[in-house]
């Protein structure tokens, strides 16, 4: 694996065997992770973003899920690379928290009522480090005081329930960076927070994953906080990666139909009012996991579908240049056709 | 990016801790505030009924049996306050009506006093100590008796029985309570945390995932191979012994038939033991063994159980039968609940983030999802208690369970019953005991009450 490589996840399949049958969730997904890179899955609800991230933890509820393919080359922090996928229990538990630590969507729900906040990052910081609960409370106010909380130590005795949200997502931020981890996977940590809020924990983020160098995984819906957070980006659907691209490609070059669907479907207000348009939104629904369309799953919801050619086989993913990847086997023409047009 | 992005300021609180909350909730509720208090002094008073009875446990006065309360005097002859005094008591049949009646006899008069040295007891079954808070000379001399609630069917004065009686009655809850729910919470636990997933209980010797198994891990497997391998051996062993023994006792077409079935258990032990993969589901197992005990009435069992107790065991030895009884009859109830918490604990997020974390499964287990489940146990402990109570209560009335000389509420209650109506015109203090009963239940239940709204995780802050 290249030096510089932190993660490599090669064809990763997860599978959940339902009693209705079996739910290809991911299906052959493939992207790396740089160090101190910050890479965006996006896709719609049901796309397998968080199944992805919940697969490299190693936390796929079995039953019914399992994952039934693939690799996933990590770097420790000893500079070893392992394959997640074959790592026992035991030695995942050391890496969870420690080498890969997790934000989750809600910061209401995800801190536990019964115990003060700092208990609750001292718990990670005695389990990886096996440091005395004394010093573990002291680096929490540390950690407290680096998420920007004020009067840590006091905050150390609080309940969850005597904070805000904002303050609780600060907290589980804290309690994912007490150890140190080479990546931060967040799974769509703003969603449940208000917009001033979002503002302030993309830029806490930002501003830490500078100061620390960590590698983030960002799981997000949303293409406004990918634009302000993330150096590549994958674009997922039906649980396979559509395009990926880094960001400033995916923003002003997409080449899937897919991609160019959400960021029409995203209201602008950069524009002149002259060239507004009325949002386009993708037409359906995100098909149904278990019938996904024969061919490239996103046919029958594409404006550039053609008959014959996209509904016969899955699309390979190609490489258009740079490093572009893009999963539609009609891109060239589709790239022709919109030049022609403009 | 040299600012420092700090969360708005709210000005650091007061923490108080969930249940310092709790309790000034429960403080603000008056129904479990006098639920509370009167359970209280109830407890008190079984801890120091020696103290509160003037005569032992089982001191019985013969001539004196079914003996109305003992009038108290607060005034002599003449109208004037004095201490109280009691009258010596003559029990006489009337040779007109044929009843017996119990006449005073005041030319004598024995004042009660208060804090004095009378019949020597042991403190907590250890402390030597004889102070008792009513009675005189003449109580021990038995120049005349104190009886505040009247005797029983052997004489003994109810009073102090009704203080002996409690120590068994409002223990018994706690500690049938407590049984139930060990068994309740681990078996509720088990069912909870192992729903949907599938415990592997053999592995099959030749199977091709027992190579892939061992190969894994290798000496942990081969433990656990082990164990199992000597499960199901020792479950092969006792089907053996027992078809040995049908195999010498019965001869013919039995024999045949039992035969042909143990053999073939056998087999199919050796089959499960050597090729496939055995799963089973313990929430299936436990979940059904609570619906079988479920569906045989509680009364019917509680009967057929106590009557499987030995006649002739010591009173205490007898209680803990009775302990023992009440919750297993009992503990299906709490494990379906705590099921039903746990499962809704584990898909917590806190939970998920707790293994994210790095945490073990039993670390989330018992840090994480248990303590969640504390609020909601504390509130059915406390409205589970009088249950047991009165089954206790119950089971002592139809003379199954607390025994004599011992003493429990039910048991008093029992003597009334005995009697058959003529307690209710004629000696209504055997009633009593069903009065402390009535009362304990209902405090009990406020205090639950209470302690429901104050736990209450929604509730306001």
């Amino acid at each position: 694996m290249d030096e510089k490589r932190l993660l490599e996840v090669k064809d990763l399949k997860v599978h959940f065997f339902t009693d209705d049958g079996v739910v290809k969730a991911v299906d052959g997904v493939s992207f790396h992770i740089d160090k101190g890179e910050t890479l965006a899955v996006v896709g719609e609800s049901g796309s397998g973003k968080s199944v992805t991230s919940l697969a490299i933890m190693r936390l796929i509820p079995n039953p019914p899920g399992r994952i039934v393919g693939g690799e996933m080359l990590f770097r420790g922090k000893d500079g070893q690379v392992k394959d997640l996928v074959k790592q026992d229990e035991a030695s995942m538990r050391k890496i969870r928290g420690n080498d890969i630590a997790m934000i989750f969507q809600e910061p209401m729900t995800s801190l536990n009522p019964v115990y003060t906040v700092g208990d609750q990052i001292a718990e990670a910081i005695m389990l990886h480090q096996g440091k005395s609960r004394k010093e573990a409370l002291e680096l929490s106010a540390e950690m407290l005081d680096l998420v920007g909380i004020p009067e840590p130590r006091k905050r150390l005795s609080n309940y969850p329930h005597q904070m805000s949200g904002g303050m609780r997502q600060r907290v589980m931020i804290a309690m994912a960076l007490s150890c140190n981890p080479s990546l931060l996977i967040a799974d769509e940590p703003t969603t449940a927070l208000d917009v001033t809020i979002q503002a302030q924990i993309l830029e806490l983020m930002y501003k830490l994953q500078e100061e620390i160098g960590m590698s983030i995984l960002f799981i997000t819906h949303n293409l406004g906080v990918v634009a302000e957070m993330a150096d590549r980006v994958v674009v997922m659907y039906a649980g396979r990666a559509v395009e990926e691209a880094d960001v400033t490609a995916t923003f002003k070059r997409s080449k899937h139909p897919y991609t160019m669907g959400l960021l029409n479907s995203v209201p602008r207000l950069d524009l002149a009012a002259e060239h507004r348009q009325r949002l386009e939104a993708i037409p359906g629904n995100v098909p149904n996991p278990l019938h996904l369309p024969a061919g490239c799953a996103f046919h029958p919801r594409c404006k550039y579908f053609q008959e014959g050619r996209c509904n016969t086989d899955i699309p390979e993913l190609q490489d258009t240049g740079g490093g572009h990847m893009v999963r539609c086997v009609r891109w060239a023409e589709i790239q022709s056709e919109l030049e022609v047009k403009a | 990016m040299t600012r420092k992005i700090e969360a708005r300021s709210q000005g650091a609180l007061q923490s108080r801790s969930f249940f310092q909350e709790a309790w000034i909730r429960f403080r603000r509720h008056p129904l479990a505030r006098l639920g509370g208090g009167v359970l209280l002094v109830l407890y008190l008073g079984a801890l120091f009924a020696d103290f509160l009875a003037p005569y032992p446990e089982t001191k019985s006065f013969r001539d004196l049996t079914f003996s109305p309360p003992t009038p108290v005097h607060w005034r002599d002859e003449n109208g004037r306050l004095t201490r109280p005094y009691v009258c010596a008591v003559e029990r006489k049949r009337n040779l007109e009506t044929f009843k017996l009646e119990f006449t005073q006899n005041c030319a004598q008069k024995y004042t009660i006093y208060f804090f004095v040295q009378g019949e020597p007891y042991r403190f907590l079954g250890f402390i030597p100590a004889n102070l008792r808070l009513m009675g005189g000379e003449w109580l021990q001399n038995e120049q005349a008796h104190l009886f505040l609630w009247g005797t029983d069917d052997f004489g003994r004065d109810l009073w102090g029985r009704i203080w002996y009686g409690a120590r068994v009655s409002l223990t018994i809850g706690i500690f049938a309570t407590a049984l139930a729910l060990l068994i309740g919470v681990f078996m509720g636990s088990l069912s909870g945390f192992f729903a949907g997933k599938p415990l592997t209980l053999s592995i099959g010797l030749f199977n091709p995932a027992y190579r892939e198994f061992v190969s894994r891990n290798p000496l942990p497997s081969l433990f656990k191979t082990l164990l199992w391998l000597a499960l199901w051996g020792g479950l092969a062993w006792l089907v053996w012994v027992m078809l040995s023994g049908f195999w010498a006792t019965t001869r013919g077409f039995e024999a045949v038939v039992f035969g042909v079935l143990g053999v073939g258990i056998l087999l199919a032990i050796a089959y499960a033991v050597l090729f496939p993969l055995i799963k089973i589901d313990l929430d299936t197992i436990i979940m059904r063994t609570t619906e079988i005990l479920a569906a045989i009435p509680d009364l019917f069992l509680l009967i057929t159980l106590s009557v499987l107790i030995p006649q002739g065991i010591p009173p205490a030895m007898r209680f803990y039968l009775v302990v023992c009884i009440l919750s297993f009859v009992n503990w299906g109830g709490l494990a379906r609940v705590m099921r039903g918490q746990i499962l809704q604990l584990r898909e917590m997020e806190y939970a998920q983030a707790a293994q994210a974390m790095g945490a073990s499964d039993s670390r989330v287990i018992t840090r994480h999802i248990l303590p969640g489940t504390f609020t909601f146990l504390i509130v059915s402990v406390t409205l589970a208690i009088p249950g047991f109570i009165l089954a206790e209560s119950g089971l002592s009335f139809i003379g199954l369970g607390i025994q004599e000389p011992a003493s429990s509420w039910g048991l008093l209650l029992s003597k009334a019953q005995a009697q058959g109506i003529t307690a209710f015109v004629d000696r209504p203090w055997l009633l009593i005991p069903g009065l402390f009963i009535f009362i304990a239940i209902l405090s009990f239940n406020f205090m639950g009450d209470g302690l429901r709204d104050a736990l209450d995780p929604r509730a306001k802050r």
